[in-house]
């Protein structure tokens, strides 16, 4: 048999195993009714390709749920147009003539859950350009969004905070936000709401670090926050920002347990892998899948690859029946044995 | 709803056609979301897959295509255009998958190989080949696979290919006969 005909057979057998969801369709109309225009818009401009910023602005919000419409700058608003790598609102006259088929990347994001404790998902951003400012933009408007896939996990952001745009420099990550409203609450929600954006944007820089060479990387190693392009003091009377900000520790701000995979609202295939990151007593970690009626199916104990203080991560196979069910992953209290740090995900078995 | 008229409003003769009876330029984004899902979703699907190598992610990524058609088909309104653009999509797309997925296997155990079931062609192609064959067309560069999926199991031409690849059609003849080659010559050192 020829190699042509060799390809044909493997690509058709291959293929042909293939089998879609049964509601696709109704996946995609789900889909397409939350990306109708909501009330938050992001304004990403290009200053060193002002000409296509343009296609930047609508494309980026139409991959976020956003108005097509951009938002302009406040009149008057201080902004940088130095043509380096930054990413700031900018004069957007000239529409293009064509625009470039869009890129989709997928890029971390965080979310607050539980006892204000940052929580990680992962999502889809379609960008005009793959360049880091759009990457960072998009994923810190996401993490001011709160559309986490898991109904748990929310932001601590007033639903007003916009970002404007994003610069990078000097292993300095500069976020330009808008409409900052009043305080999320308490100051452990203010601290929250703040990492969730330095966690945020860190973790989309060291994933752009990580697909490149050493001399190709970026390096952001602090963010440093503005509104409506100028440095601030303070956001609402809590945080202090007029210093560039680090995450702060692991241990301090984000849950003990991570169910990292499956995500919720996942379809896999009967055998599937759970993977369990945190940082826990002995290392112990408790693994429970329930039926759709709340039924326990399983239950197994999980020891991940160290234990609290260090961050330790175990990946379990599991198959499962096709039907609905709650994967969930938490730790018992040495001290009166209850459940801790709880991270529970639906999932769909196909 | 049979076609025809269904009254008058303001004056003007208000008539019902169905969708599939009107032109295809006249659907709304919905009916052409609808319609091209009948027709292009699986196609679209399997040809991601091959190009992505997961079942999951392929279908994601399908769908994320369908919401942006949604979006775009006040611009697009023809769905010769829309099939072209979605498989010149899919393929971007997976082409940015693949560049993202060292990143994102840090962190998001890939599901195992999917669909263990013997197909039917398996009996034409035993299971070990079929495996051996997509392995090894793993292994070549993006654009020669690329070109390599959608000649041979997309049955495109090469002016098809090309404008889903983004690229001459001499590059794709190119990329098509090198990637024959490789092919060839690894599945020899296998053998």
């Amino acid at each position: 048999m020829n190699p042509e005909e060799l390809l044909r057979r493997a690509f058709e057998a291959r293929a042909n195993t293939v089998e879609v969801a049964p509601d696709a369709l109704g996946t995609i109309r789900r889909r397409i009714a939350r990306s109708r225009p909501r009330r938050r818009a992001i304004t990403i401009g290009l200053a060193s390709l002002a000409t296509t910023a343009a296609a930047v602005v609508a494309t980026v919000a139409l991959a976020f749920d956003v108005p097509r419409q951009a938002t302009p700058a406040p009149p008057g608003t201080a902004i940088d147009t130095t043509p380096t790598q930054g990413v700031f609102p900018a004069p957007v006259t000239p529409a293009p003539t064509t625009t470039p088929p869009p890129v989709q990347v997928r890029v971390p994001v965080y979310y607050v859950g539980t006892a204000d404790r940052l929580y990680r998902e992962f999502h889809f951003a379609t960008l005009p350009t793959d360049t880091i400012q759009a990457r960072v933009a998009a994923a810190a408007g996401m993490a001011l969004d709160g559309g986490a896939s898991d109904p748990d996990y929310r932001t601590r952001w007033p639903g007003t905070a916009q970002i404007r745009g994003v610069r990078i420099e000097d292993a300095v990550a500069t976020v330009d936000l808008s409409a900052v409203g009043r305080s999320p609450g308490s100051a452990s929600a203010a601290r929250a709401a703040v990492q969730q954006l330095v966690w945020t944007v860190t973790a989309v820089t060291a994933d752009w670090d990580a697909e490149r060479p050493a001399r190709d990387q970026i390096k952001v190693t602090s963010v440093r926050v503005t509104v409506d392009g100028a440095r601030v003091e303070n956001l609402w009377d809590q945080v202090d920002v007029s210093r560039d900000l680090v995450r702060a520790p692991a241990d301090q701000t984000q849950a003990l347990v991570w169910l990292i995979s499956p995500q919720h609202g996942d379809t896999v295939n009967r055998e599937f892998t759970v993977y369990i990151y945190g940082s826990v007593p002995e290392a112990n970690v408790i693994l429970r899948i329930l039926g759709p009626t709340g039924e326990t199916v399983h239950t197994e104990p999980v020891t991940l690859d160290a234990g609290g203080p260090l961050w330790g991560e175990a990946h379990v196979r599991v198959t499962l029946e096709p039907g609905r069910f709650t994967v969930q992953a938490s730790f018992e209290s040495l001290a009166d044995g209850s459940v801790q740090a709880l991270d529970d995900h639906e999932i769909t078995v196909r | 709803m049979a076609p025809g008229l269904v009254g008058v409003y303001g004056g003007r003769a208000v008539t019902y056609v169905p969708a599939d009876e009107r032109a295809a330029t006249a659907w709304t984004a919905d009916e052409a979301v609808a319609h091209l899902f009948a027709t292009q979703y699986r196609p679209l699907v399997r040809l991601a897959v091959l190009l992505v190598h997961d079942d999951g992610v392929a279908e994601e990524l399908v769908q994320d295509l369908f919401v942006v058609l949604h979006q775009r088909w006040g611009r697009l309104r023809d769905p010769d255009k829309a099939a072209a653009y979605l498989r010149q999509s899919v393929v971007n797309r997976a082409r940015s998958v693949l560049r993202h997925r060292t990143v994102v296997d840090r962190y998001l155990r890939r599901q195992g190989p999917p669909a263990t079931a013997p197909s039917a062609d398996l009996s034409v192609l035993d299971a070990e080949t079929t495996s051996e064959v997509l392995a090894v067309v793993r292994t070549l560069p993006t654009r020669q696979r690329e070109a390599l999926v959608l000649r041979y199991y997309g049955d495109l031409s090469e002016a098809e290919i090309a404008e889903a690849m983004g690229v001459s059609q001499g590059a794709v003849k190119s990329h098509t006969s090198r990637g024959l080659a490789a092919l060839r010559k690894k599945m020899e050192s296998r053998s």
